[in-house]
C-alpha cells in the first residue's frame, strides 16, 4: 500500500485537530448552560367552579365541580373544539397507560388518525405527556392535541387525571398560530 | 460587490441583494430523508422578529395546505457570538404523510434575518435535534470577509 505523503498527513492532523477543537467547543457551551429551575408542583384545590361568558360569571354552589368541560370557541369564524376530563386516578396507573386510553377515545372515533408527535412535558409542574394527532373526518382535515398529567389534589392523598385537548382545521390560517396559544394558556392556567 | 461562494467568488454588479439559499441534503435518495436550507430574508420596517415569525406562519399557512405549526420556543445561534432567535416546529400533509419542518430565525442585521430550516419525513430523533443545536451553535460570524474567531482562539 502506499504511503500517504508528508504533506497529506499534516493536513490530517489539522483537520482531526480543528475537529476536536469544535467538538470541545460545543461540550463547552452545553456544559457552562444552568439546567432550568423545575415549575413548582400546583395542585387541584377544592373551589367552587365558574366561568365567564362574554362578562357573565357563572359561579357555581360549593360543592358542585366541573368533570368534564366541551366547549367551542371561535377565533375570526373559526371554531376550536376544547375538551377538559377530569378523572380518579385508578390504582396502579401511569402516565403512560392513562394517555393510551384518553387516545384510544379518539382512536375508535377516527380508526385513520394519525399520531405526529409525542412529547413529554409538565402541566402546573406535574409530569405531563402532548399528543399531536391528525384524522379526517370525510374530506375535512383536522388537527387534535391532547395534554394529560397526573394532578395532585390538595389535602387529598389521591391524584387526579386531567386531560385537555383541543381539535382544529389545520386548512384554516386563522387558527395556524392556536397551538402555541393553548401551550400558553396551559402554562398560565395554574398562575391565573 | 465581491462575493464568496464555496467553489471560488464573484464580482456583482451593483443594487444586488444576497438573497442565497443554501441546501443541503442527506443522503442520494430523492426525496431527501433530511435536509437543511439556511436563507436570508428583510424585516419589514421596524418589524420585530416575534412579529416577522408570525407573519412568515401565517403566510406559509395559507400557502402550503394544511401547514400546521406544533410549537415555538426561544433559540440561540453560534456559541462564539451568541445571538438570540426563535425556532417554531410545524408540519403539514403531503400524499398522506406527515414531513416535519422546523425553521429558527435570527437578526444578523436590525433588519435582516438568517433563518435555518430542516425538513425531514419522519419526526426527528433525539440525535437530530441535537445534530441541529450543534449546527447552530458551531455558526460562526463573518466579518470583513473573516469569521469571528470563537473564545478558545483568542486565547
Amino acid at each position: 500500500m502506499a504511503r500517504t505523503s508528508m504533506y497529506d498527513r499534516i493536513s490530517e492532523k489539522r483537520l482531526a485537530a480543528e475537529a476536536a477543537a469544535r467538538e470541545e467547543e460545543l461540550l463547552k457551551a452545553q456544559a457552562v448552560k444552568p439546567a432550568p429551575e423545575p415549575e413548582p408542583v400546583t395542585p387541584l384545590k377544592n373551589v367552587p367552579s365558574s366561568f365567564s361568558f362574554g362578562g357573565f360569571e357563572l359561579l357555581f354552589p360549593q360543592g358542585f365541580s366541573f368533570r368534564d368541560i366541551q366547549t367551542t370557541i371561535e377565533h375570526e369564524g373559526d371554531p376550536v373544539v376544547l375538551t377538559i376530563k377530569r378523572r380518579d386516578v385508578p390504582e396502579g396507573a401511569t402516565l403512560d397507560n392513562l394517555l393510551a386510553e384518553s387516545m384510544q377515545t379518539f382512536r375508535k372515533l377516527y380508526p385513520e388518525l394519525r399520531v405526529i408527535r409525542e412529547r413529554d412535558c409538565t402541566f402546573a409542574g406535574s409530569a405531563a405527556k402532548a399528543v399531536d394527532f391528525y384524522f379526517a373526518i370525510g374530506h375535512a382535515e383536522r388537527h387534535g392535541r391532547l395534554v394529560g398529567s397526573i394532578v395532585p389534589v390538595a389535602d387529598q392523598r389521591e391524584s387526579q387525571w386531567l386531560t385537555l385537548s383541543c381539535v382544529i382545521d389545520p386548512v384554516k390560517p386563522n387558527l395556524s398560530l392556536w397551538l402555541v396559544d393553548f401551550d400558553n394558556m396551559l402554562s398560565g392556567m395554574a398562575a391565573a | 460587490m465581491d462575493y464568496e461562494l464555496q467553489e471560488g467568488s464573484i464580482a456583482l454588479p451593483q443594487g444586488f441583494q444576497d438573497r442565497t439559499v443554501n441546501m443541503f441534503v442527506l443522503g442520494a435518495s430523492i426525496p431527501a430523508p433530511l435536509s437543511i436550507t439556511i436563507s436570508r430574508d428583510t424585516l419589514l420596517p421596524s418589524e420585530t422578529l416575534k412579529a416577522y415569525v408570525d407573519r412568515q406562519v401565517k403566510m406559509l399557512a395559507s400557502k402550503l395546505r394544511g401547514y400546521t405549526l406544533l410549537g415555538k420556543k426561544n433559540a440561540e445561534l453560534s456559541y462564539a457570538t451568541p445571538i438570540d432567535g426563535l425556532q417554531i416546529d410545524a408540519y403539514y400533509m403531503n400524499e398522506g404523510r406527515p414531513f416535519y419542518q422546523r425553521q429558527a430565525a435570527f437578526l444578523i442585521e436590525p433588519d435582516r434575518a438568517l433563518i435555518f430550516s430542516t425538513t425531514a419525513q419522519a419526526d426527528f430523533s433525539a440525535e437530530q435535534n441535537q445534530n441541529w443545536l450543534d449546527l447552530l451553535a458551531s455558526f460562526k460570524v463573518r466579518q470583513n470577509g473573516q469569521t469571528v474567531p470563537d473564545a478558545s482562539e483568542q486565547e
